[in-house]
């Protein structure tokens, strides 16, 4: 196991992710696919939060690694290439739910395999509070939604998530707040 | 021993549920919770939403891999190129229908030959497609308000 600290590995993450971004622009195909590899989660999270729906979601995932490769030319490095293709990942899910009509209110209930053990019961379990909290979560303005999401599952700080979402660090602080908030009043 | 205040940690919290924070941070927010209920409470709900991450649905990486593997690429033919084997195959076709008209006679050489062997799928070139740098506008009420509200309204939500 290792034991470096979370923060060096962070920068070890900044330098290896700048070496893959050079070699996949230089058309290494393996560095492609580490990148998507690398980051394919966390684009597909950011796409489950914009439209709710799981098919649409991959759709969305796809079209912006996609959009996110053959623009890869024009990747200038001043965000991390991880803010970079999450930010196209939100404007793929937008421009596919323009093309869709409204975002589907929502059901992210089921389906996936989940972690549960060999305890049937213990999986039926933790199926259900992730059914509670997707759907708590699918709940929540669109803004306030990105803030949570992008804070707590990508990692990101205000910063960060006020460029993703086209706005001021102070708005990104407080929707992220009102969005917590609310959670608990709906996961209490 | 640092200590920190209620917005701090909260801000903070994201980041200890997901082992983010230096041991002296971590143990400044641990000592903050053990004497906090209100924030206690919240890091039971962000741990909560930490635990439960979407699913990556089975197969999506495979599927985007195959969208993104390089095209095999078609050698690059000049428009110059084109235009000759144009031409080229027009006067084919003008000797061959001559032929046909006036009779057998010995076939000219085929100087565009090789040239009218080219398709056109040079031209096809697939354009990648443009990042739309776009973002639809949202609620814009949050970002009218100045920093200083901002923080105002924190403070009520955090109250």
């Amino acid at each position: 196991m290792s034991t470096t600290a979370p923060w060096h590995r962070a920068d070890a993450a900044a330098s290896e992710e700048a070496r893959l971004v050079a070699e996949a622009r230089s058309g290494d195909a393996s560095a492609r696919e580490r990148l998507i590899s690398r980051y394919l989660a966390d684009v597909y999270d950011v796409t489950l939060r914009v439209l709710g729906d799981r098919d649409l979601a991959q759709d969305a995932a796809q079209d912006a690694w996609v959009n996110a490769l053959g623009a890869l030319g024009r990747f200038r490095g001043e965000a991390s290439f991880r803010t970079w293709v999450l930010r196209i990942a939100i404007n793929s899910a937008r421009s596919l739910a323009r093309r869709r009509g409204r975002r589907r209110e929502v059901d992210l209930t089921s389906a996936e395999a989940v972690p549960g053990g060999d305890d049937p019961s213990s999986g039926a379990r933790f199926s259900a509070e992730s059914d509670r909290v997707a759907d708590a979560l699918a709940k929540l303005p669109e803004k306030q939604r990105l803030a949570v999401s992008l804070r707590i599952y990508q990692g990101l700080g205000y910063q960060e998530i006020a460029e993703l979402t086209d706005s001021t660090e102070g708005s990104a602080r407080v929707n992220y707040h009102l969005g917590i908030k609310r959670l608990r009043e709906m996961l209490r | 021993m640092i200590l920190l205040d209620c917005d701090r940690v909260r801000d903070l919290l994201p980041d200890y549920a997901a082992g983010r924070l230096e041991p002296a941070t971590v143990a400044a927010v641990e000592a903050h919770l053990r004497s906090c209920d209100e924030c206690r409470g919240e890091s039971a709900i962000i741990g909560l939403l930490a635990r439960h991450p979407a699913p990556l649905p089975g197969g999506l990486e495979a599927r985007v891999l195959a969208a993104t593997a390089p095209r095999r690429r078609v050698p690059y033919v000049p428009a110059s190129a084109l235009l000759a084997a144009s031409v080229a195959a027009a006067l084919l076709g003008g000797v061959t229908i001559l032929r046909h008209t006036r009779g057998p006679e010995a076939a000219p050489p085929a100087a565009g030959a090789a040239a009218a062997g080219v398709d056109g799928r040079g031209l096809m070139m697939r354009l990648p497609g443009s990042a739309d740098d776009g973002l639809a506008a949202g609620s814009a009420s949050l970002d009218d308000l100045s920093e200083d509200e901002l923080q105002s309204l924190l403070k009520e939500l955090n109250s």
